[in-house]
Formats: structure tokens, C-alpha cells, sequence
């Protein structure tokens, strides 16, 4: 029986993660320092990769990103959301481990990060043959503010919430 | 029928219950009248079996339905013996479409198609959803998802319903239907409530409270006698005139347009307006438009003859929603209070005209305690006027007029907006009323 | 905030069983990738652009188009970058502007962007998110899986109600002159809120007997009238496509 109630957990875990990062990515858009909008997308990943750990990260934070792109009309980048938020989630949650967060961590977590989303952008689109290699460089320094700041911000909200709620890290698995 | 000793304690030790012993007949009725934070929720999700489940905690004795001991038994198999009605409708919603939602229980007890559908639109009618099968669940308002919540337990028809607080948020003339439905009803029905409502009245077989070992017998709470000073006349002035509030909801499928129209309304510091009116019927919308957060279609809301923009209104009016964790964002009470720029000795104030502890974690509280949080916040912030939205509904009598009191003391007006036609016995006040879309002065 | 993308309509399009829609959109999806000639680069663009207006109307179809526009004409901006190795098309004062393969680049990628996304879209708009996961169960979706999306689909929306509520009252505690809402404080408070869900969520799900079956059957769909042509036109209009490949 207690592998059955663990699933319940892991379904409503992943289930309202992903609905996290897809509200952070649609609803909540703040001006960016080299002009235009940038989502707080990756501050939900990363929230979700420090909060619950690697798995529920590349789940939550890739359905999350995937479902914002189909529900915000742009369903053609979904597979490729997926694959990148994913991976940047299952990465910073492989190297951030809870109650170990140092300065040089973050930084690593953050770089990280920014890697994997301005580089796996890149890749993926070009590879995919869905733009062309100039155009995709062009998406590279705006990704790369986003990514940066959503490692930091998520490291916020991951010690506010903590606060707040007491019992989070119980809900990890 | 149902028959229990048990003792429950929180994961960081606060114990909740300790050899708590109760029996409830076959078929009774039963309601159970108790202040928040006195167990009641506890109570329930203990026997349904969402305590202790994730939330950790200890658990012991036992709770024999039938000869069988629930506490025993994984919560998914305990669904055809008892069920409960969540406080928080939200918590308990997983799908996006009403009929999904019903669906899903039954599909889990294994019924086939047929039962299914014949089950979902008996209870779809009993409530009176028909015409939201396919809707979306996040378009209900508060009242249509009570509804839905009870529609799904009586599809499901456990051989023993607990209903938490259950008709909260519901109109009057859905009150008395549900009052019926619990009277007619063949199985036992536990429900749980924070005050006696004139609806309760002849649904149920037995009335208790909760003591330290068990129920005790209830006794009426003498309904609270309030002495107010008259509004003075030279008070603040807060008026709306020739409003028209229109909204559009973008139903699956079909657009439901709602308009509003008020002629007049006028209230005065210091001064109680009690607000009345049926689900939907644009209670808590008038609400945002004077408090700032809804732009109206046309007329106007003034002070002291001075129009108020929606910036200024926010300054002037408080809105205390019907869920008080939407307005509550700080990890501890203490953290909550210093946030509104109080001096420390208003706060200490504060915390003792409510009834708060400083250190208590806000995400732990109960309902009941967090809306008067909510209502010390805003009593601290010092709007001239206030808006309590339901706030009655999970609160004792005592407690809400204790609110109530401590605003309209310190001079404020306040417009108390409510299902419960007792109210106004109880709180003097000019008596406003919703209907057909226009709100007029009784 | 809706998480539906569904727009109500009796077209021949949304009278499709799931299960066909399902097939023709990931054909669509993969022949876009397969033309290899100018006529098959328009066709497998224009297919089901065209589809689109048909099931939903001129309004959403341009709103759709509108979408991408942008991106289109940015990659088109880039043309003279692309291939510039390749036989010169366009010169102008000596400058190569742009190559022939420069130009077939840049159509190859606006074709297949452009068809991917309308034959989802074609998807999203017609059918409601329901049917699309009962659809993918009847293609052996595992339960658990399904049941996940579901839940997403629900608590996007209600999240998204949440912060706007929270924003309001946020806006309603601010002090004197200040303006708009905290950042921080409105999403820490909207990730409590949601993460306080998640145990109530679990323990809800086993309250109406998630964990009593072994295995959830799997209910086979009842196949509407006219279904086997349905599956027949499902295949049959973008397998058409390969005819100018």
C-alpha cells in the first residue's frame, strides 16, 4: 500500500509543478534589462529542481514549459521546451543538493542553466531545421538574461517558501 | 453504526485529540456545532483517511463503521463507507469539466458506463448543474462548486456523508434544499458547522459540540448583543451613484453575461450596511469596483462627493475576501501584522482583540483563525471603510461580531455582505438587497 | 486565463472522432519535414493553413497566422546571411543579396515552422483538451499519465486566477503612493499556495478511490457515425501532400 499512496503524492506533485512553471511562463512577464519581456519560466524550474530534486524537476519543469506553449499558441516549440526545461531541471537538481547551497553552487547551478537553455535552444531549433542558425544566435543573449536570473530568483522563492511553509521538505521523494 | 476512540497529534507535536470517544446511530442526522480550530476539519479527513496520510502526524485507536475499523483501511478503499465534503471546495477539485469530475470516483468503484451516467445526471439535477456538465471548473463560482462537491459524495452515496462546513457559501433557498436533501437522505450524515443556521433547523436528529473527550451535548450559543454607537453624521461618506457593472464569462461553448446595476448606494463611517443577495448575483463583483480592483461600465463612487479613482478607492475601501489565504502572504502572524507599518503597541492590540499568537505559522492556521487574521491586517491598515465578504460564514456568532465590532468602533464603515438571514437580527443595520440584477434598499 | 483553446464550432473538421485528428495532425507534423520541391514546400504550408480557416473561421485562423508573421519575416530579414557560397540570385552593387540556395533555406524552414504549427493549432482549436487525452489513451496512454495531464489542465487556470487574485489583494495592503504590486512577496505567496495543494491533492485523489483498481480499464470510445471514412480522410489529406513532394 505504501507504494500506491507514494503515486497519488508523485502524480499531484508533478501535476501542480508543471502547472507552476506554465502560470510563471504565460502570466507573469517582467521588462528585461535589454529590452523586452522575460518570463519567470526558469525561476519555476529551478524552483522546482531545488525544491523536490532532479525527477520531479525534468517532469515538472518540462511539462510545464511544454504545456505553456501549447495553451499560449505556440504549440510548435513545445518538444523542444520540453527537452531543454527538462534537462536544465534534472541538471540544477543533480548539483544543488538541499541544506548545501553555497555561493560557488549557485553560481555553478546558474551557469548551468544558462547553458543548457541558450545552447539547447539553439541547438535543438537549428537541428530540428525550425530556423536558421543567425536568427537562433539572436534568441542566444535574451535566453541567457532569462536563465541567469531565473537560477537566482528561483533560489529566492526556493528559502521564502521554505519559510512560509514548513513542511516542503517532506513532500520530496 | 459508527463508533470511535481515537487520539491525533500534528507532526510537530500539537495534539489535536486524546482519547476521543463518540458513537453515531445508522441513519442518524448529526450536526456538530464547534468553534474553528476546535478539530472539526481534523476530525473529518482523520476518518476519511486524508490524516494522517502526507501531512505526517500520529494517529491512534480506532473507529468501527459496521463491525469494520476504517482507520484500518487504505483511504481508497474506505470510499463506499464514508466520504466527506471539503471545507475548501478548491483543494478538492481535479479536473477541468464537471461531468470528469463525478466521473471519476465512480470509474474507481468500478461501475460500468451506464451506472455512470444514470448516477452523474441524478446528482448533476439534485443540485441543480445540469447546465454545466461540460463547463469548466475553474468558471463555477463558490456556491456552484459547493454544490458540485456535494453532487459528487451523493453520486458516490457512502453509507456514511461527512459535510465540512457545508453550507457556507450557499444561498438561502439552497440552504433549505440542501437542509432537505440531508432529511431525506437514507444513510448517516455527520456535518460539521461553526454556528447554528436557520436552516439546520428540523434536518437533524442530534446537535452536539465537540468537549475534550467526546461530544457534549449542545447548547444554543445565546446570540450576542451588540451596542453600537450611532453613526455620527459628520462621518466619512463613501456613495456610488447610477453604477453599472457588466462582466463577460467565457464559458465553454457559451457566453454568460452578467450585469449589475446600482441606483444608490450610500454608507457612513461608523455605519453597518448588511448586503444580501443569491449566488452569482454580483455580490462580491459591486465589491471590487468600490474597493478598487474592478473598473465599473459607468457612474460613479465618491467620497464626500469627491469621485474616487481606482487608485484612491483601494486606500479607502478594504475588501476582505471570502478566502482569507489569498490575502495572506507572510510566514507568521507576527510577520502578517508588522507588514501593514502598525506601531508595536497597536499590533499587541491587534492580537488581543482577535484572539491571534504572534508566533502561530499562517499555513497552519484554520480557516476560521485565518479570517480573523485577515480582518486584524485590515483593521490595523485603517481603511475608513471595509467590505466583509462572508466572513461570518466559517466564524462562531461571537467572533464575527467581535470583528464587526472592533471596525465600526474605530470609526469605520462597514458593509457586511452575507447569506445568513440572522444577521441582520443580530447587527443593526440598513438592510441592502440584490435581485434581478439591481441592487435596492430594503 | 483559459486553459482550453478550444473554439466552439459544428465544422466538418470538429466533427471528427479525436482518434483520426490525432493521426492526421502527426502526419502533417512529419510530412512537412519530407518535401523536397518548391510546389511541396507551398503545398505542405498551404494544406493546412487552409484547413484551419475552414474549421475555425477567418477570425482565429488570422490570429493564429498573425502569431508567426513576425518570426517569418525575421527569418526572411536573415535570407542574405544564408548560403552565401551558392549561385547569386539577387546582386546589388556587387553585393551578393541573396543565393538561390539561400532563399530555399529559408522557404524550407518557413514551411515546415508554419506547417507543424498549424496542424496543431488545427488540433488544439477543434478539439477540447479532454478528448485529446481520452484520444491518446485509446492509443495506450498510460493512465497515470493521463490523469496527470488532466490535473495540469486544471490547475493552470486556477493558478492563474490565484495570482491575479493575490495581485488585488497585494494592491489593497500596498501603503500610501505606492504603485503596482511586489514582485517577490506575490509570487512566493501564489508557489505556497500552490505547493499547500499538493498533499490535500494527494490525499483527495484517494478519497474518491484513486489506488482501488489494479489497473484502470481502458473504455474503448464509441465510434461515431461515419468513422471509418473519417479515419480514411484523416490519412488520406496529408498523405497527399507526398503527391508534390
Amino acid at each position: 500500500m505504501a507504494d500506491r499512496n507514494r503515486t497519488a503524492l508523485r502524480i499531484s506533485l508533478v501535476a501542480i509543478m508543471a502547472a507552476v512553471v506554465a502560470v510563471f511562463t504565460m502570466v507573469i512577464r517582467i521588462p528585461s534589462p535589454i529590452g523586452g519581456y522575460i518570463s519567470l519560466c526558469d525561476a519555476a524550474v529551478s524552483f522546482a529542481a531545488y525544491a523536490f530534486g532532479p525527477f520531479t524537476g525534468l517532469i515538472a519543469g518540462g511539462l510545464g514549459a511544454a504545456f505553456a506553449d501549447l495553451i499560449g499558441g505556440f504549440p510548435q516549440w513545445a518538444l523542444i521546451s520540453f527537452i531543454v526545461h527538462g534537462i536544465e531541471a534534472l541538471l540544477m537538481g543533480l548539483i544543488v543538493r538541499k541544506d548545501s547551497t553555497s555561493i560557488p553552487m549557485l553560481i555553478i547551478a546558474a551557469l548551468i542553466a544558462v547553458i543548457v537553455v541558450s545552447g539547447g535552444y539553439l541547438m535543438l531549433t537549428t537541428l530540428f531545421g525550425l530556423t536558421v542558425f543567425s536568427e537562433a544566435i539572436l534568441e542566444v543573449p535574451g535566453n541567457i538574461v532569462q536563465s541567469a536570473v531565473g537560477a537566482v530568483l528561483g533560489l529566492v522563492l526556493y528559502s521564502g517558501v521554505r519559510k512560509a511553509y514548513r513542511q516542503l521538505d517532506d513532500l520530496r521523494w | 453504526m459508527l463508533d470511535a476512540d481515537l487520539s491525533f497529534s500534528y507532526g510537530d507535536g500539537r495534539s489535536v485529540f486524546n482519547g476521543f470517544r463518540f458513537a453515531v446511530g445508522e441513519g442518524e442526522k448529526l450536526l456538530v456545532v464547534a468553534p474553528p480550530g476546535s478539530g472539526k476539519t481534523t476530525l473529518a479527513k482523520i476518518l476519511t483517511g486524508a490524516l494522517p496520510g502526507y501531512s505526517g502526524g500520529e494517529l491512534k485507536g480506532h473507529a468501527y463503521a459496521s463491525g469494520i475499523d476504517v482507520l484500518s483501511m487504505p483511504a481508497a478503499m474506505r470510499m463506499e463507507i464514508i466520504g466527506r465534503v471539503s471545507q475548501n471546495t478548491d483543494e478538492m477539485l481535479l479536473f477541468s469539466s464537471v461531468r470528469e469530475e463525478i466521473d471519476f470516483p465512480l470509474m474507481n468503484l468500478g461501475l460500468e458506463r451506464e451506472e455512470r451516467r444514470r448516477r452523474i445526471d441524478r446528482a448533476l439535477e439534485l443540485f441543480g448543474l445540469e447546465r454545466y456538465s461540460s463547463v469548466s471548473t475553474s468558471e463555477l463560482s463558490g456556491g456552484e462548486k459547493r454544490r458540485l462537491m456535494l453532487a459528487i459524495i451523493f453520486a458516490v452515496d457512502p453509507r456514511i456523508c461527512i459535510l465540512d462546513e457545508s453550507f457556507d457559501e450557499l444561498s438561502p433557498s439552497w440552504r433549505r434544499r440542501l437542509a432537505g436533501i440531508i432529511r431525506e437522505h437514507e444513510g448517516t450524515v455527520i456535518a460539521f458547522a461553526s454556528h447554528e443556521l436557520a436552516e439546520h433547523a428540523g434536518a437533524f436528529d442530534r446537535m452536539v459540540g465537540i468537549g475534550d473527550d467526546g461530544f457534549v451535548p449542545y447548547s444554543p450559543q445565546s446570540l450576542p448583543e451588540v451596542h453600537l454607537r450611532p453613526a455620527r453624521a459628520d462621518g466619512p461618506c463613501l456613495a456610488a451613484e447610477d453604477l453599472i457593472i457588466e462582466r463577460i464569462h467565457r464559458s465553454s461553448g457559451d457566453l454568460r453575461d452578467f450585469s449589475l446595476s446600482v441606483p444608490h448606494l450610500e454608507a457612513r463611517g461608523g455605519e453597518c450596511c448588511i448586503l444580501l443577495g443569491e449566488n452569482g448575483s454580483g455580490k462580491s463583483t459591486l465589491s471590487r469596483v468600490l474597493c478598487g480592483l474592478l473598473q465599473e461600465k459607468g457612474g460613479m463612487v465618491s467620497l464626500d462627493g469627491r469621485s474616487l479613482s481606482s487608485k484612491d478607492r483601494r486606500r479607502t475601501v478594504a475588501y476582505l475576501m471570502q478566502n482569507p489565504y489569498e490575502e495572506l502572504f507572510l510566514p507568521t502572524v507576527e510577520d502578517e501584522m508588522r507588514s501593514t507599518g502598525a506601531s508595536a503597541e497597536a499590533i499587541r492590540e491587534a492580537l488581543s482583540i482577535f484572539h491571534l499568537d504572534a508566533g502561530e505559522y499562517v499555513q497552519e492556521m484554520s480557516y476560521g483563525r485565518a479570517k480573523l487574521l485577515q480582518a486584524a491586517i485590515f483593521h490595523l491598515l485603517r481603511r475608513p471603510f471595509a467590505i466583509f465578504d462572508e466572513m461570518d460564514s466559517a466564524l462562531p456568532y461571537d467572533d464575527f461580531i467581535l470583528a464587526a465590532s472592533a471596525y465600526l468602533g474605530s470609526g469605520a464603515g462597514l458593509i457586511v455582505i452575507t447569506h445568513d438571514e440572522r444577521i441582520p437580527s443580530i447587527l443593526p443595520g440598513r438592510l441592502m438587497r440584490i435581485e434581478g440584477g439591481r441592487l435596492h434598499e430594503c | 486565463m483559459n486553459a482550453s483553446s478550444y473554439i466552439h464550432g459544428d465544422s466538418f473538421y470538429h466533427r471528427f472522432d479525436v482518434r483520426p485528428k490525432l493521426i492526421s495532425t502527426l502526419l502533417f507534423a512529419a510530412i512537412a519535414f519530407a518535401m523536397r520541391s518548391w510546389a511541396g514546400l507551398a503545398a505542405a504550408f498551404l494544406l493546412p493553413l487552409a484547413l484551419l480557416f475552414v474549421a475555425v473561421g477567418t477570425r482565429e485562423a488570422w490570429r493564429c497566422l498573425l502569431r508567426l508573421l513576425p518570426l517569418f519575416a525575421i527569418l526572411v530579414l536573415f535570407t542574405p546571411l544564408q548560403e552565401r557560397g551558392g549561385t547569386p540570385l539577387f546582386e546589388a552593387g556587387g553585393f551578393v543579396i541573396a543565393t538561390e540556395e539561400g532563399i530555399w533555406t529559408v522557404a524550407r524552414i518557413i514551411s515546415r515552422l508554419g506547417a507543424l504549427s498549424w496542424a496543431l493549432m488545427l488540433l488544439l482549436l477543434t478539439a477540447r483538451n479532454e478528448e485529446i487525452i481520452r484520444g491518446l489513451r485509446a492509443f495506450h496512454m498510460p493512465y497515470n499519465a493521463a490523469l496527470a495531464a488532466s490535473m495540469v489542465l486544471r490547475f493552470i487556470p486556477h493558478l492563474g486566477l490565484l495570482f491575479s487574485e493575490i495581485r488585488d489583494s497585494m494592491s489593497l495592503r500596498l501603503d500610501e503612493g505606492r504603485r503596482g504590486y511586489p514582485m517577490l512577496p506575490s509570487i512566493t505567496a501564489l508557489t505556497v499556495a500552490a505547493i499547500r495543494m499538493i498533499p490535500e491533492t494527494a490525499a483527495a485523489l484517494e478519497e474518491r478511490g484513486f489506488g482501488r483498481m489494479a489497473k484502470m480499464p481502458n473504455e474503448p470510445i464509441p465510434r461515431p457515425r461515419g468513422y471509418s471514412l473519417q479515419w480514411l480522410l484523416g490519412a488520406i489529406i496529408p498523405l497527399s501532400l507526398l503527391i508534390v513532394r
